[in-house]
């Protein structure tokens, strides 16, 4: 009986034994889900920017160019964009007098100078779903304007003057995160003073919101409220990251001069903010080059991306480059460093050898007449004839582009806005951004030094609690858009800061499901939103990836070694493969990778076209969407065919993607769904989209516009 | 992943004992799969765990603090691949077939009801062999919550952890 028992007893042990070891496996497996996920979102992030140089400068200028001529196709008037010489950004002054509002408004009507009352009221109105007027909208980014023109580069604080201080990183459209904080923390005010580093806008779908709210209170408490500028704070990034859509459809009519007004706004954003002598704040970070002297005298709002111009009077190009007076509003600060500019001090463009240009046969001179309005006068043609001229001359000579340093101050304005820590010594450019740089711990180090500064805080970077420290301390990463990536992906913090100068960290989520989700749940959806834009990642690349695995040892069987390996090698991501494998493809029962499987569960639009097509359209999707958006003026959602197919041939060619005109034609008239001439695109990028594997079980609802793609 | 040392090199550098057999005691596969599970809990792609990392893992999987000691006497420091393989190897591989945790959970279930008290099954792991915290226990009731009886169906929850894991492992 006695054995019995015992027997019983170690049979009870055994059995704990087992369960605990297996729940602990499966917890511990869960953590690294997590973390896998986490990997996956940054790396599709990041390698989102990893394009060549030339592919992204050569897109860059192609939609400067698209901007500027729908801009005046859109009867805008010549104004600025005809006459180089005047300098734009001093003669936008809106007559948001004349903008009329309706009585039915229901909105906040703003009375200038601002009143707590009034920021109440937009705080009620933007939680509420309330849009705010587009008069008040133009008038407050005047204001702004006006106000920012008389502030320096580089803002100093001090503590004695002021309570605590709160620092708060990207927000990235995410109201609920600033209201939130705001909630959390006070708004701003005498006791509570804020710094906002910088990334406002795109992504998130309430932008236009947050950066109201910024605003206002910047007007109503110029002395406790300070905004740094981020790299996203800039009309390029806007144009492929949502802002400048969301403000189109918002404000359909008036859309262009807010987003007009928002960029001068943009630039004249200070970039450093400096707390007793001690803590510099910047939006991404510094590098060897540093001068904190020097970035203090330069004239912010005028630092451009240069472009090489012609002058009028002969039909030979010679080019001059100005450092001021940039031509038009689709200069940018996106310029990446290059690799070749290793140069300790750089030296202002080398002009180019001049060549002589044939206008007349610049090649998408017809294209674009034949979307123009029909005649323009005389000088207006000759304008955009030169202005057309002077884009091809710069794709001809890209190459130089490529080879020409950056000149001083547009330089120290990109490494402030774009550059990320390493935790090795050293700096060296950043080629996951194509801007900026990284920098090791010396170089913060060796700043901090020559400045007297103790601390480095900055932003730039999404951290999964919100804020991460490196550098031995001497660097925070301070983030505040909670659930970046997803819901659930990561927390926002914000940092407090007194007397002391001692950080402290305040750490929030936002959370959109009323039901709290177990830890279980928020990693699948996460893991599965990941998944997808993984695999349509793995669909941009299809041929490169197959052509990979023909490669492979044996005909027909990959292991999956091998198949891990050949993702590694095209797709450059860095992913844990093994361990997505079997979220990602099937294995034969010999063991061997059966890889035409992570090709399925595409959209039905793939059926529509040819497998090179839909891989090509894929991989430019953003790009295409950006087209769009450009081209529909009036946000209707639908463009003309004739409109599409001039538009594609033109980025196909500039962007040297190899695609016939055939297979757009023909993909042209099969999303013409209804026959009508017209393309409803929200329908077609819908139909490139990774439609959800059914063998992942997704416990919550999430949508689809949070990947990051 | 450029980074490891090949096996023959990390028995070299290590101290005699368990650790320089532990590339023996799983497969290739296995230990390749160990790499990439190591990458990523290496946050900053140094090829070394930080001793945070190593701490949450060990919570997580209940290695003794008496395991790990011994062998950070042996390799000091933030943890590379070599010592994470030793330390977390073996309670991190294996998949347990479906039937063999059924069972177990059966072993206090003897009138195969599918379900157990909820107070019985805290006692049972909490207080016996590698012992539940209370915050482990508490974590899985919230992830598998007993019904308004306080009944755990622990069918299911094999079914859903198993299944679950079967995505990963295959």
């Amino acid at each position: 009986m006695c054995f019995l028992f015992l027997c019983l007893f170690f049979a009870a042990i055994k059995a704990a034994v087992l369960i605990q070891r297996w729940y602990r496996r499966y917890m511990a497996h869960l953590e690294m889900r997590r973390r896998y996920t986490w990997n996956i979102f940054q790396s599709i992030e990041y390698a989102g920017e990893q394009d060549q140089l030339q592919v992204k400068l050569n897109r860059h200028l192609f939609f400067s160019f698209m901007l500027d001529n729908f801009t005046q196709l859109n009867g805008n008037g010549p104004g600025e964009l005809l006459d180089p010489l005047i300098d734009p950004w001093l003669d936008r002054e809106t007559c948001f007098d004349t903008v009329p509002v309706p009585d039915s408004y229901a909105g906040p009507r703003l009375s200038f100078p601002l009143s707590v009352s009034d920021t109440n009221a937009l705080l009620n109105a933007f939680k509420d779903q309330q849009t705010l007027h587009a008069r008040y909208v133009l008038q407050l980014l005047y204001e702004t304007k006006k106000l920012l023109r008389q502030m320096p580069n580089i803002i100093h604080l001090s503590t004695s003057y002021t309570k605590d201080i709160t620092i708060c990183g990207d927000l990235h459209g995410r109201l609920d995160d600033l209201l939130l904080i705001f909630y959390k923390n006070g708004l701003p005010s005498a006791e509570t003073p804020y710094v906002f580093n910088g990334d406002f806008v795109d992504r998130g779908k309430k932008s236009i919101e947050v950066v109201i709210l910024l605003f206002a209170y910047l007007l109503l408490y110029p002395d406790y409220m300070h905004l740094n500028r981020g790299n996203h704070e800039d009309h390029i990034m806007n144009l492929r990251y949502g802002f400048t859509k969301e403000v189109m459809l918002k404000y359909k009519t008036h859309g262009r001069e807010i987003l007009q007004l928002c960029q001068d706004v943009f630039s004249l954003l200070p970039v450093a903010t400096v707390i007793d002598g001690k803590i510099l704040i910047v939006h991404g970070g510094i590098s060897d080059q540093t001068d904190l002297d020097f970035l203090s005298s330069i004239d912010r709002h005028k630092v451009r991306a240069k472009r090489c111009r012609l002058t009028r009077q002969d039909s030979t190009v010679s080019s001059s480059s100005s450092s001021s007076s940039s031509s038009s509003s689709s200069s940018t600060l996106c310029s990446p460093r290059t690799p070749s500019c290793l140069s300790p001090r750089p030296y202002p463009l080398s002009p180019i050898m001049p060549y002589a240009v044939n206008i007349l046969q610049v090649p998408f001179l017809d294209s674009l007449s034949s979307v123009s309005p029909p005649s323009l006068p005389q000088h207006e043609r000759e304008w955009k004839q030169v202005r057309v001229a002077e884009i091809q001359t710069q794709y001809f000579n890209f190459s130089l582009f490529c080879h020409l340093t950056l000149d001083s101050p547009l330089q120290q304005i990109v490494d402030i806005l774009w550059s990320d820590p390493k935790n090795q010594d050293g700096c060296s450019p950043n080629t996951f951004r194509g801007g900026g740089c990284y920098f090791g711990p010396d170089v913060t180090q060796r700043l901090l030094l020559q400045h007297g500064l103790r601390l480095l805080i900055r932003s730039h970077e999404c951290k999964q609690e919100g804020y991460e420290l490196c550098h031995g301390g001497q660097v925070i990463t301070i983030f505040s858009a909670s659930n970046y990536y997803e819901e659930g992906s990561n927390r926002g913090a914000y940092i407090k800061v007194g007397r002391e100068l001692v950080p402290r960290f305040y750490q929030y989520q936002v959370s959109r499901t009323t039901r709290k989700l177990t830890l279980t749940q928020r990693v699948r959806a996460a893991e599965g939103s990941a998944l997808r834009a993984l695999k349509e990642k793995l669909f941009t690349h299809r041929s490169e990836l197959v052509s990979g695995f023909h490669h492979a040892s044996f005909p027909g069987t990959v292991s999956v070694s091998e198949w891990a390996q050949v993702l590694e090698s095209v797709l450059r991501l860095d992913l844990p493969w093994r361990t997505l494998r079997p979220h990602l493809v099937h294995l034969a029962p010999d063991g061997s990778v059966e890889y035409q499987s992570c090709f399925e569960d595409m959209g039905s639009g793939i059926q529509l076209v040819t497998p090179n097509l839909a891989e090509t359209l894929f991989r430019y999707r953003t790009d295409i969407e950006i087209i769009f958006n450009i081209i529909d003026k009036d946000h209707s959602g639908l463009i003309s065919i004739e409109e599409f197919r001039h538009t594609w041939r033109l980025f196909s060619a500039h962007l040297g993607v190899d695609i016939d005109d055939r297979a757009i034609d023909d993909l042209a008239r099969s999303i013409d769904f209804n026959k009508d001439g017209s393309i409803d695109f929200t329908e077609f990028l819908e139909a490139f989209r990774v439609v959800v594997c059914p063998c992942i079980v997704c416990m919550c609802v999430f949508t689809l516009a949070s990947c990051p793609l | 992943m450029r980074r490891f040392c090949a096996p023959k090199k990390a028995k070299k550098r290590t101290a005699e004992g368990a650790n320089s057999n532990v590339f023996s005691m799983f497969e290739q596969a296995q230990i390749q799969e160990f790499k990439e599970a190591f990458t990523i809990m290496d946050q900053n792609r140094d090829a070394l765990l930080s001793l945070k990392t190593c701490n949450d893992l060990r919570r997580r999987l209940n290695v003794k603090q008496e395991e790990i000691d011994e062998m950070l006497k042996e390799a000091p420091g933030p943890i590379n691949f070599t010592v994470f393989l030793t330390m977390f190897g073996e309670k991190l591989k294996g998949a347990d077939p479906e039937e063999t945790i059924l069972n177990a959970f059966k072993v206090f279930d003897p009138e195969g009801k599918g379900v157990l008290r909820k107070d019985y099954v805290t006692q049972m792991l909490t207080t016996q062999a590698d012992r539940f915290s209370a915050e482990e226990m508490e974590q899985m009731f919230a992830a598998f919550p007993p019904d308004v009886a306080g009944n755990l169906d622990y069918k299911n929850l094999v079914h859903i952890i198993t299944h679950g894991e079967e995505k990963d492992q295959e």
